[in-house]
């Protein structure tokens, strides 16, 4: 099993290191699509299975916050967890973020292993990243 | 897609649920159809993924009912990303019901439901066999948005209490009618339908329909007046059948062994329609496989019966309109978007 | 409620050495001359509950290796434009990291960092009220980070240390 990532960050370092951090971090990432913008992200959403969302917050044109707003509006596009990362960060601001629809915040900069568990949490998964904590028969399960 | 066409081929099936034991049966039970090939299992929305975008399966089928994991939006996601022909599978309750309904206005093809008291493994096999082969030729239609359906107005009809509408329809059936019967005016001929559904499916699409048709919809119950402005809607499980007295028509609702494997079947409710409303009734067969209905359609329009079968290209799966055209029993054959207004032509 | 100079200064440093190792894999080595060769500038202005700018200064070979960390690429594969990315970030989350040290609760605004090359500037400053200065080096080159800073007060025109 494996997670489809998209990060948004109109720096393209950034979302380099991002990607860099989150593959070194042991998360099971499937594919990863990059966005410079909300409105990129919006456009890639719209032709590609993406599970969880990094996203910066200050960006040209349509910004993060924009973004969330778009993706709340849409019956499908709602569901998928949605991870702010940003050098701004005051408690008020996080507040706002959060309560445009944002499952997390996270300062930049973060380690592997914290993005690696607030991945998996906002997905809604175990820290292996199962799903299911049920204990499969050995044949019954997957073939 | 296009070795769906090849019937030398196996249809490959995907089982999606969380369950292992469910997992399972269906794995061993499908495998002894010599057409039918489950290609894997998952147990969770992003295992089946992996496994739909590695083993290209033919059919799904679906689980949308499990405690961890959100199956209708799984579904959502499946046909905006990678449509493909998806079966529901579902228990019996209240909250399954609705879920199911849901599931197929987002797409899904068809339900079955799971084993329960009254419906064995076996009645399920066969059933779910059955919706396999119908769904691996399911034509999807484009999941577009469609502006939320304000019905066109329709002429406002004369006294009609003498007329009945009969309906049959299977796979793709539940949109069919919601198309159709969310156009029909506040007073239309009384109406009976059979959808072949689950039992207690039937109840979920009935309130459903209730709430988006001018006409009040309702699941039959035995004794049931058809009255205009009503339509019945047969019970899972049960066959529906036209009775008539005096100048009253009503539904007879009873057990009674399958009929093309169906219950409610097509047929028996066509048959009794022609017996008793002869030339005062419209009948209709829509999408879905098999030849439930052509028989009946055939006696109706014998009996002067204004008959009408959606078109190949609106059916999702063009099989009982086939036959019942193949037999000779139908005037009029329609795309889906005209059936309301043919229907309203017919007995005006 | 304003930090005195020698507590921002230790804030700056830790929101500096976090930046290098979670962001570009390296780490510093705080020294007490001025380093040589860093020509490359990022700024990062601020307002909000405290107003001023960061400088960044990185020598090129420093640069080099931030973005080939960052990056995953051979140093051969660094380009002029992903440096000045690079160098941006970095002032950014520097910047962003230190301010959230010295209030959690202050609400701030970052600008959009600039980049400029600046060669054999002598910059002769010196740390003093309002001024941080602080200077590094690593096992590929130097960095000279200052920070300006004013109480949420209006800029009152060009820092001292601006040639």
């Amino acid at each position: 099993m494996s997670f489809n990532v998209l990060i948004v960050d109109d720096s393209s370092s950034m979302r380099a290191v991002i990607r860099k951090i989150v593959a070194i971090s042991g998360f099971k990432m499937g594919r990863c699509y990059e966005a410079a913008n909300g409105q990129e992200a919006l456009d890639v959403l719209s032709e590609n299975w993406v599970d969880v969302i990094i996203s910066d917050i200050n960006m040209p044109g349509v910004s993060g916050l924009d973004m969330l707003d778009h993706l709340k509006a849409d019956d499908l596009l709602k569901e998928i967890p949605v991870i702010v990362v940003s050098t701004e960060g005051s408690d008020e601001r996080i507040r706002s973020v959060m309560s445009k629809g944002a499952k997390r915040f996270v300062r930049k900069p973060f380690l592997p292993e914290d993005i690696r568990k607030i991945l998996y949490e906002v997905i809604g998964v175990d820290n292996e990243g199962r799903y299911c904590d049920v204990q499969e028969p050995p044949d019954g399960g997957d073939f | 897609m296009l070795d769906q066409n090849c019937l030398d081929k196996k249809i490959r099936v995907l089982v999606v649920d969380d369950s292992a034991i469910v997992r399972k049966i269906f794995s061993e039970e499908l495998s002894r159809y010599p057409d039918i090939e489950v290609v894997g299992t998952a147990p969770d929305p992003f295992v089946a993924r992996d496994k739909i975008m590695r083993l290209k399966p033919q059919v799904i089928t679906l689980d949308i009912e499990m405690p961890r994991m959100d199956g209708l939006t799984f579904l959502k996601k499946l046909m905006r990303y990678q449509p493909l022909p998806v079966i529901i599978v579902s228990s019996l309750t209240k909250e399954g019901g609705k879920l199911a309904l849901e599931a197929i206005e987002s797409g899904a093809v068809d339900v079955v439901s799971k084993p329960g008291s009254s419906f064995t493994v076996g009645d399920m096999k066969e059933q779910l066999v059955a919706k396999i082969r119908a769904a691996a030729l399911a034509r999807l239609p484009r999941p577009e948005t469609k502006p939320a359906g304000t019905p066109e107005p329709m002429a406002a009809l004369t006294c009609t209490t003498h007329k009945v509408i009969a309906i049959g329809a299977s796979t793709g059936g539940t949109e069919a009618l919601k198309c159709i019967l969310t156009k029909m005016p506040p007073n239309s001929p009384g109406t009976v339908v059979v959808q072949h559904m689950p039992a207690n499916f039937t109840t979920a699409f009935a309130n459903r329909l209730d709430g988006l048709c001018q006409t009040r919809v309702k699941e039959a119950a035995d004794g049931d007046t058809v009255i205009p402005g009503t339509v019945l809607i047969a019970p899972g499980n049960f066959h529906m059948l036209l009775k008539r007295s005096g100048a009253r028509y009503y539904v007879e609702v009873k057990d009674g062994p399958r009929v093309h494997h169906q219950r409610p079947a097509v047929d028996v409710l066509f048959k009794s329609t022609a017996k008793f409303a002869g030339a005062n009734a419209v009948g209709v067969i829509l999408t879905g496989m098999g030849a439930d209905g052509a028989e009946g359609l055939l006696e109706m329009k014998r009996a002067g019966a204004a008959t009408i079968a959606q078109d190949e290209k609106t059916c999702v799966v063009f099989g009982m309109p086939k036959e019942a055209i193949r037999l000779g029993g139908v005037d009029t054959v329609a795309p889906l978007e005209q059936i309301s207004q043919e229907i309203l032509k017919m007995v005006g | 409620m304003k930090a005195d100079t020698a507590t921002s200064r230790n804030l700056l440093t830790e929101a500096i050495f976090e930046t290098f190792e979670k962001m570009f894999f390296l780490f510093l080595e705080p020294i007490d001359r001025e380093p040589e060769g860093c020509d490359l500038e990022s700024v990062v202005q601020f307002k909000g509950f405290v107003e001023g700018r960061l400088e960044v200064s990185l020598s090129r070979n420093l640069a080099v290796a931030m973005v080939s960390n960052m990056l995953s690429c051979s140093t051969g594969d660094v380009t002029d434009a992903k440096i000045e990315d690079c160098a941006k970030e970095a002032a950014n989350v520097i910047c962003g990291s230190f301010l959230q040290r010295l209030d959690r609760r202050g609400d701030f605004n970052l600008s959009t960092p600039s980049f400029r090359r600046v060669a054999g500037v002598n910059r002769n400053v010196s740390e003093g009220e309002g001024m941080i200065r602080i200077c590094f080096d690593s096992d590929y080159g130097g960095m000279d980070v200052r920070a300006v800073l004013s109480e949420n007060r209006p800029p009152s025109g060009r820092g001292p240390e601006e040639v």
